[in-house]
C-alpha cells in the first residue's frame, strides 16, 4: 500500500522553479529521508503532501487520495491522519503546552476532557517532557519546544508523520535527542515517516531510504550506503566531499 | 507609465476580489461553524475592555474642546443654549462612532494584523491548517465578532462620556445648568440619530475586523513584512472608516 506518492510534480514560486518533475513513491510504514541543500524544495514537498501547497503540474497522492486535486474542506480528514512537525515547531504562543498538545484532539472532537488529559500526558511522556503542561511555549528552550511540537504532532496517532528540518537550530545534544526520538517513534508507531533535513548526522541516526533532492529533481535515491558511494557532483558537493571548501 | 498604471490597477482589482472572497468565506464560517464562546470573550476582553482608557480619554477631551469651540461662536449670538444640541448630535452621529473606530483601528486593527502576521511568519497558521483546523474559524471569526460587538459598545460609552464632559465644561465655563443642558440635548435627539450612530459603529467594527485579519493573514514570510502589515492595516482601516462614514451618512440622510 502507498503511504504517499509524487507523480511528475512541478512547483514554481514566481520565476523560481523549485520542483521540476518529482517522482517519489513511499510505502505505508516506510521511513524516507529527503536530503538536499537549503532552498532545494524539500519543505515544499512536505507542504504538498499535507495539501498546504498545490503543485503547478503533476499529482500528489496520500494513500489513494489525490490531495493535489482536493479542496480545503476535503483535505480535513486526510490532514487529521497526517501529522507535520514544522521547522520552527509552530507552537501556538497564546496557548499553554497542555493546550497546544490538546488542540488537535479538541479540534477533532468526540473525546471527554479526562480522555484528552490522559492522551496529552501520555504524548508528553513519550517525548520525555512530563509536568510542563502549564508552562507557556515562550518559557521553553528550543529543544523542548520541538519536543512539545512533536507531542502535538503525534497526539492524533497519525498514519504519516512529516518532519521539516527537525534538528534545525538545535545544539548537537538536542539534535541527537530529537533524531533518536524520531527513530523510536517510527519503530513504535509503525507509521510512514518522512524527514526533510540537511543534517546528515540526524539522517544517519533516523535511517531509512534516502532521496537526494537537487536541481528540482530527486537525483539519487537509496539506502545510506548507496548515497555515500554515489559520485554525483551535486551530492558530493552537498556532503562537502568535493573539496570545494578547501 | 501606462503599463505601470495598468499593472497597479490589475493588482488592486485582484486584491479587492481576493478580499471580497475572504469576507464572504469569513461570514459563512461565522454562521456555519461559529467559534467557541470562550475565544470570542477573550477577544472581546482584549479588543473592548483593554481599549476603554484610550477611547474614554479621547471622548472626554473631544467633548471638552468641542464645547469650548462651539461656545466661543454661539455665545456671541446669545445662542449658548444650543451648545448641548450641537455637541450631543455631533457625538451621536459622527464624533462618537468615527473617533472610537479610528482609535480602535489604531490600537486593535494594527495589533490584530501584527499578531496574525507573526503567526503567519512562524508557520502557526500553516500548523493550524495542517491539523485540519480552519484559520477562519479560529483566528478570523472570534476577532470579527468581537470588533462588531465591542466597537458599538465603546461608541455608546464614548457618546455618554463626551456629552457628559461637554456638560461639565458648559457648567464651569458658561454657567449652563446640567438639567438645562441635558433637557436641550435630549430634545434635539431622535431615535434615528442613536440608531445611525450605532449602525455606523457596527459597520466600522466589521471593517476593522475584516481588513485587519485579511492583511494579517496575507503577510509574507519575512520579519519586516509584519511591520509592513501593521502599518498597512492601520492605514487601510482609517481609509475604510472615512469612506464608510461618508457612504452611511449619505444613506441615512436619504432615509431621513
Amino acid at each position: 500500500m502507498h503511504g504517499f506518492r509524487f507523480v511528475q510534480v512541478h512547483k514554481s514560486f514566481g520565476s523560481n522553479r523549485v520542483l521540476r518533475g518529482i517522482d517519489l513513491d513511499v510505502a505505508q510504514g516506510e521511513c524516507v529521508l529527503i536530503i538536499g541543500g537549503s532552498g532545494s524544495g524539500k519543505s515544499v514537498m512536505l507542504k504538498l503532501i499535507s495539501g498546504l501547497l498545490a503543485p503547478d503540474r503533476g499529482r500528489v497522492f496520500v494513500w489513494d487520495a489525490e490531495v493535489s486535486a482536493m479542496h480545503e474542506e476535503d483535505l480535513v480528514p486526510v490532514r487529521r491522519r497526517v501529522g507535520m512537525l514544522f521547522q520552527s515547531g509552530a507552537l501556538f504562543d497564546s496557548l499553554s503546552v497542555f493546550e497546544n498538545v490538546a488542540f488537535p484532539l479538541r479540534e477533532q472532537g468526540g473525546r471527554s476532557e479526562e480522555e484528552i488529559k490522559a492522551v496529552v500526558e501520555e504524548k508528553l511522556n513519550d517525548v520525555g517532557l512530563t509536568g510542563i503542561g502549564e508552562r507557556a511555549p515562550s518559557e521553553l528552550s528550543g529543544g523542548m519546544r520541538k519536543r512539545v511540537a512533536l507531542a502535538r504532532t503525534i497526539a492524533m496517532n497519525p498514519a504519516i508523520i512529516l518532519y521539516d528540518e527537525p534538528t534545525a537550530g538545535l545544539d548537537p545534544a538536542n539534535a541527537k535527542r530529537i533524531s533518536l526520538l524520531i527513530r523510536n517513534l517510527h519503530a513504535k508507531l509503525r507509521c510512514t515517516t518522512c524527514v526533510v533535513t540537511h543534517d546528515m548526522e540526524c539522517a544517519r541516526i533516523v535511517g531509512g531510504r534516502f532521496a537526494f533532492l537537487a536541481g528540482g529533481t530527486i537525483m539519487v535515491e537509496g539506502p545510506l550506503e548507496d548515497i555515500e558511494k554515489n559520485d554525483t557532483r551535486e551530492l558530493r558537493a552537498f556532503l562537502g566531499w568535493d573539496g570545494g571548501l578547501e | 507609465m501606462f503599463t505601470r498604471c495598468a499593472a497597479a490597477a490589475r493588482d488592486a482589482s485582484l486584491a479587492l476580489g481576493d478580499f471580497g472572497m475572504f469576507t464572504w468565506r469569513s461570514l459563512k464560517t461565522c454562521v456555519r461553524t461559529p467559534p467557541r464562546l470562550r475565544h470570542v470573550l477573550d477577544q472581546m476582553d482584549r479588543i473592548g475592555v483593554d481599549s476603554l482608557t484610550i477611547v474614554n480619554v479621547c471622548a472626554i477631551f473631544i467633548g471638552i474642546v468641542m464645547t469650548l469651540q462651539t461656545a466661543l461662536e454661539l455665545v456671541r449670538f446669545g445662542a449658548h443654549l444650543y451648545i448641548s444640541r450641537i455637541v450631543g448630535l455631533a457625538f451621536l452621529r459622527e464624533l462618537g462612532p468615527v473617533f472610537t473606530a479610528l482609535m480602535i483601528s489604531g490600537r486593535v486593527g494594527s495589533g490584530i494584523a501584527a499578531e496574525l502576521g507573526s503567526m503567519q511568519v512562524t508557520e502557526q497558521v500553516d500548523a493550524l491548517r495542517a491539523m485540519g483546523a480552519d484559520p477562519l474559524k479560529h483566528l478570523v471569526a472570534p476577532r470579527l465578532i468581537a470588533t462588531v460587538v465591542m466597537v458599538p459598545v465603546l461608541t455608546m460609552l464614548a457618546d455618554v462620556l463626551g456629552i457628559a464632559a461637554g456638560m461639565v465644561t458648559a457648567y464651569v465655563a458658561l454657567g449652563i445648568g446640567p438639567a438645562q443642558y441635558i433637557a436641550a440635548c435630549l430634545e434635539s435627539m431622535v431615535t434615528l440619530d442613536i440608531m445611525s450612530g450605532l449602525a455606523k459603529s457596527a459597520l466600522f467594527g466589521a471593517l476593522i475586523g475584516f481588513i485587519a485579519t485579511y492583511i494579517g493573514l496575507s503577510t509574507e514570510r519575512a520579519t519586516e513584512a509584519v511591520g509592513r502589515s501593521t502599518t498597512k492595516a492601520m492605514v487601510a482601516c482609517a481609509y475604510a472608516i472615512l469612506v464608510g462614514d461618508f457612504v452611511l451618512t449619505k444613506t441615512f440622510f436619504l432615509l431621513a
